[in-house]
């Protein structure tokens, strides 16, 4: 192997491996047969992200889970790249799941204390206004002048389930990131 | 009396951002006798919460079905992230009873229960399955001959493939294609036909999901396409709202026209593209697709 290669992908060592972390994802809803994947890599040669951005590739954050690297996966930007197509869940010969294991993964992140920080702005908006967004005065003059139905959600109307999951309280407690998006991303 | 009656779900997106899809859809459905119901009580169907609890997400929308069977209806989704989570946690609440017991505890506490009572039917599914191709057909009197139409099948519309998708294989979908081709214009295979929208990772990683849209626009603009179908209020989004973002990244223009189902259907059916459509609320302007009309309107 070439030095700088060493270099870009350096050692797993003793220290970096929780070998609680298959089972702990394995536990989460979605995570359930991540134990099932034997790499044959269909997932990335699918995907539509993996073929635009090489930071992004199923298989790899697969494996890395399996050999228990939590935090560098727990804490990644790279697990949030996931747009949810289906297509590798669809197309595994292992009926691994992938899509909804890509949910799981950051479930847990969000659990240990590392939400992506979008996830706390789209709570907080749907906690407020019961959808990602909020329809007030201007948006409902608008939806009238085109012939619509003002939509008046009520206020607060989801904020209960948030707090009943526990998901506000989780929130709160998000720790710093190690990493930021090279692009910041739009909420 | 109308034969159907529905709930209609628009979701997020489509009350602020795709108002096009929303006028359009509500005209055309009245002019088919298809009567809808608005429920202020829907709300976020709990998509956008996936990723951060699951149990949050699937509360968010069992709620939301609980308010549907309330009022007795099924739900019409124009959102296919809308249709698509709803079908998933309905059919999780259907087959995980601790799940469900669980859910309805919290749903209880708000005078809701989830029994799975109510339906969730995607518009295009509506129209395909439901209200029937031959029924539509009768509904066409001005055909769209000579509209080139790239169809966007989006992912949640067909997959997870055994719940949402339907006589759809997620691989070669046809659905789509014959409810535009019934409308006389010409559905066009292009080879980013499956490409996802990126609409989830808006949020998450923006430059990705520009390219996504740049990649699809490309591929449109490649087959000489008039315009691009849609029948999901976030792609809508994606494709009409963020189209000059990612013309931006791609340093090129496309100007691909996004038009919901339901605008290309409401064509074929005689209506004013303006007075009735929303055709002036969409973002890219269809103004050469709709003088291609008047000429082969004139023409006949």
């Amino acid at each position: 192997m070439p030095e700088d290669a060493i270099e870009e992908y350096p050692l797993v060592t003793d220290d970096d491996i929780d070998p609680t972390f298959v089972q702990r994802v394995s536990a989460t809803p979605g995570g359930e047969h991540l134990l099932d994947c034997y790499a044959c890599g269909t997932c990335s040669a699918s995907c539509p992200v993996r073929a635009i951005d090489d930071e992004f590739n199923p298989r790899r954050i697969i494996r890395m889970a399996l050999l228990g690297l939590k935090d560098e996966v727990l804490q990644s930007d790279f697990i949030w790249f996931c747009t949810g197509c289906y297509i590798c869940q669809e197309r595994c010969p292992q009926d691994v799941r992938i899509t909804e294991l890509m949910m799981a993964f950051r479930n847990v992140a969000t659990e240990e204390g590392y939400p992506h920080p979008t996830v706390a702005i789209i709570a907080d908006t749907v906690a407020k206004h019961g959808i990602i967004m909020e329809i007030g005065e201007f948006e409902n003059e608008k939806r009238v002048k085109a012939g619509l139905p003002p939509r008046n959600v009520p206020e607060d109307v989801h904020r209960g389930i948030l707090e009943s999951t526990g998901l506000t309280e989780t929130l709160k407690k998000a720790k710093p990131r190690p990493t930021k998006d090279a692009d910041g991303g739009d909420a | 009396m109308s034969k159907f009656k529905f709930a209609l779900f628009l979701g997020c997106n489509a009350p602020v951002r795709t108002l096009n899809y929303d006028r359009a859809t509500r005209v055309v459905l009245s002019k088919l006798d298809v009567e809808v119901v608005d429920q202020d009580e829907f709300a976020c169907c709990g998509y956008p919460l996936e990723s951060a609890d699951h149990l949050t997400a699937i509360t968010m929308g069992a709620r939301n079905l609980a308010v549907a069977e309330r009022e007795g209806l099924d739900i019409l989704a124009i959102c296919s992230a809308c249709s698509g989570s709803l079908m998933r946690t309905r059919s999780m609440l259907i087959e995980d009873e601790e799940l469900r017991k669980d859910v309805n505890e919290r749903l209880a506490k708000m005078g809701l229960e989830f029994t799975g009572k109510s339906k969730v039917r995607h518009i295009m599914r509506f129209f395909h399955e439901d209200y029937g191709m031959e029924e539509l057909k009768k509904h066409v009197v001005r055909p769209l001959d000579g509209v080139k139409v790239a169809v966007h099948y989006g992912c949640h519309y067909l997959k997870p493939s055994e719940i949402v998708g339907g006589p759809d294989n997620p691989e070669m979908p046809h659905t789509v294609d014959e409810l535009v081709d019934l409308t006389g214009a010409e559905s066009v295979d292009y080879t980013e036909r499956l490409l996802c929208c990126g609409g989830a990772i808006l949020g998450y990683r923006e430059r990705d999901s520009q390219l996504l849209i740049a990649k699809k626009m490309q591929s449109i603009l490649d087959v000489e396409a008039d315009c691009m179908e849609m029948h999901c209020a976030f792609c809508g989004v994606m494709y009409d709202g963020n189209q000059k973002a990612a013309e931006r990244i791609a340093d090129k223009k496309f100007k691909v026209p996004v038009l919901p189902y339901t605008q290309l259907l409401g064509l074929a059916m005689g209506l004013d593209p303006y007075e009735d459509l929303g055709f002036k609320l969409n973002r890219v302007k269809a103004k050469d697709l709709l003088a291609k009309l008047e000429e082969v309107g004139s023409e006949s």
